[in-house]
């Protein structure tokens, strides 16, 4: 069965079959095989054991998987790594670099634009809080305010859509 | 005057630790909670739960009148703030003691003056203890940013804009140059607003790549003042204190009696009761500088709990029930033995800048062992929210000396899964691992040197997320929220599919 996964900004494609409790994983000429055992699982995480073959024995180590929605949060050692199934119905880029969605979630604590604003590459449009920390969200260029979405005093949630700006050179007719 | 029933007015692992004591002591206890927070892990460790309503702590957690009104409904004869909410608002004290209550913590004459950090520098001042240069009061002043201008100018930049009642890191902003100084005022003013309920800002000299070492104090209502040796915390991002450790190697003999001295003659001379922290900046030329008093039981308390082998919080109780130290303490302040870490576990994005991460916590399991302590918020299932402080757990650890307390700490830290939503766990690795950390070399710059940048993922690693995501199911199709469907709808609206 064949995997594509994103691990932070590294998109990576591997092909997994399982015999039993038997793992075989490669990546282009890469390869790795070890046999596993649940120790535990529920609907959203698994805590496997996995057993390595030597040439002296079996090493063992227990790692844990958990999932939410499409993303993936695995624990082994001391590393914790996040990953995300790669979706294949992906907006164009150029559509996600003119939202801006928030990178956290929180509150809108200020709105410092209006619909149709002409803004510079690094004023402050909007100014978020969570945990009592603020974060300001700021124009990655400049620009017109196509569309602000939320007004001072609403909650969002991570990667909401707040503000969708258009580059100042490429006017939409 | 003992205490039979004590309420904690506070919620997360403060509240947690704070009951453990108190119990010990056969003191009954009692938990409030926001209606967010019915479900909180602090409701379960206390014999009695009241829920105070409300959503954020504005609304809950900050408003003195529900809190006595639950004290009073639930028959409790004292009050412990913990640290954070209203631990250091001296209405809070009064109104408390005003009650016929019993209020751990000092009073609130030395609140006034110890927990406003514009007066509490003044004071060291005037007993000659040294504080961070370039200091003014721009509060009560029409033209305030006019006047925080002037004074930046005159003392130079970086300045530190701070909120009086700050601490924690929070409501607190570097600034570098004069067109940042208007947004950083009212940002911090804001979050002073928000976390203290208190407004008043003010600036001082931003010094470059001290280390902070606090003392802590512990005073009682006969007169008595001991200091129970410092804490080193200049591993901190944004000024929030990440790891904190006891002994600091920075100071030898001399200077720590130098600067514990200082400390008790600045709580002796407001007549200081309870525990509270004396906090230093020390420069590389080993001058030290006053920055403020916490006039309250501080985050890493744990460390200097470790190294005296004492409970803070019972030390705490029972000065407020009136008894004396020097029946508590009949040989003073005990020799620091070993060394103390502790680590502060947020849930937070190292590879995001750091910004709060919500969401459920899927798996938890807890290192444990010889010297290891985890004092946590959180457990299994709890919910994350974005209203309350992203810190989610403390883990501390002991051992002889510092190199095996490090050892320690990355081996606990290692038998530490969160799961569910993000965190530092693995940064926390990150730094204990640092050379310079490890050679005890580092000012509170450290962090801005450390790499925050995940290490790429191994082959194992990826063939493990593979084969969880085949385990667990692929992924279902998320249905679009409400709020989405809204969203879906403006994007057509604003011409983003038919431009």
């Amino acid at each position: 069965m064949k995997q594509i996964f994103e691990i932070f900004d590294e998109s990576f494609e591997g092909i997994i079959s399982r015999q039993e409790n038997q793992v075989n994983y490669s990546e282009d000429d890469q390869k790795v095989e070890y046999r596993f055992e649940i120790i535990s699982r529920t609907s959203a995480s698994i805590r496997l054991r996995i057993f390595e073959l030597h040439r002296f024995g079996e090493i063992s180590e227990v790692v844990t998987i958990v999932r939410i929605r499409d993303s993936f949060q695995l624990r082994r050692g001391h590393r914790t790594i996040y990953a995300k199934k790669k979706s294949k119905t992906r907006s164009s880029q150029d559509e996600e670099r003119n939202d801006l969605v928030s990178p956290m979630p929180g509150f809108i604590r200020k709105v410092l634009v209006v619909n149709g604003q002409t803004v510079k590459k690094g004023d402050r449009l909007a100014v978020l809080e969570a945990m009592k920390m603020e974060h300001a969200l700021t124009a990655p260029f400049d620009g017109i305010v196509k569309q602000v979405f939320f007004k001072e005093g609403d909650r969002v949630g991570q990667d909401e859509i707040i503000v969708k700006l258009e580059a100042e050179a490429k006017k939409t007719t | 005057m003992k205490i039979k029933k004590l309420l904690i007015a506070n919620r997360g692992e403060i509240a947690i630790r704070i009951a453990r004591s108190a119990r010990e002591l056969g003191i009954t206890t009692v938990a409030v909670c926001s209606d967010t927070d019915q479900e909180g892990l602090h409701t379960k460790h206390c014999d009695q739960v009241i829920c105070i309503g409300g959503e954020t702590p504005l609304e809950s957690y900050l408003i003195i009148d529900k809190i006595l009104q639950a004290a009073k409904d639930s028959e409790a004869d004292a009050i412990h703030p913990g640290y954070g909410f209203l631990s250091e608002k001296s209405e809070f004290s009064k109104r408390t003691t005003d009650a016929g209550l019993i209020f751990v913590g000092p009073n609130p004459e030395s609140i006034e003056k110890m927990g406003g950090k514009i007066e509490s520098r003044s004071l060291a001042q005037s007993l000659g203890v040294p504080v961070t240069p370039g200091f003014v009061i721009p509060s009560n002043v029409k033209d305030s940013i006019g006047t925080l201008k002037e004074e930046a100018n005159r003392i130079g930049y970086p300045v530190l804009i701070k909120a009086s009642a700050g601490g924690g890191g929070k409501g607190m902003r570097v600034v570098d140059s004069p067109a940042d100084l208007q947004e950083a005022y009212e940002s911090v003013q804001r979050e002073a607003k928000t976390a203290f309920a208190d407004e008043t800002v003010y600036l001082e000299k931003y010094l470059l790549q001290p280390r902070h070492i606090e003392f802590q104090i512990l005073a009682d209502r006969h007169g008595n003042v001991l200091a129970l040796h410092e804490r080193e915390c200049s591993v901190q991002r944004r000024h929030q204190k990440i790891v904190e450790e006891a002994p600091s190697v920075l100071l030898d003999q001399r200077l720590r009696s130098v600067m514990a001295d200082a400390a008790v003659k600045i709580a002796k001379s407001v007549n200081y009761v309870n525990a509270g922290t004396m906090e230093f900046l020390v420069d590389a030329h080993h001058n030290f500088y006053f920055l403020e008093m916490n006039t309250r039981l501080q985050v890493e308390h744990p460390v200097t709990e470790l190294i005296t082998g004492l409970d803070l919080v019972k030390l705490q109780l029972k000065i407020a029930q009136g008894e004396s130290l020097s029946d508590l303490l009949p040989n003073g302040a005990p020799d620091p033995r070993g060394h103390a870490i502790e680590v502060r576990l947020y849930a937070e994005d190292p590879s995001n800048n750091f910004l709060p991460s919500t969401g459920r916590i899927l798996e938890y399991v807890e290192p444990n062992g010889p010297g290891i302590r985890v004092d946590s918020g959180v457990t299994l299932g709890d919910e994350v929210s974005v209203h309350y402080d992203p810190m989610l757990a403390k883990l501390i650890v002991y051992e002889q000396n510092r190199q095996l307390a490090i050892d320690r700490m990355k081996q606990a830290l290692t038998g530490y899964t969160l799961l569910g939503l993000r965190t530092n766990l693995e940064y926390l690795h990150t730094v204990c691992c640092n050379s310079d950390f490890v050679a005890g070399q580092y000012d509170t710059s450290l962090c801005s040197k450390i790499d925050a940048t995940p290490k790429p993922s191994s082959l194992i690693d990826r063939s493990l997320l593979a084969l969880g995501s085949s385990l667990l199911g692929a992924a279902q199709e998320e249905k679009p929220s409400a709020n989405k469907a809204a969203l879906f709808e403006l994007w057509q609206n604003g011409g983003f599919r038919n431009p």
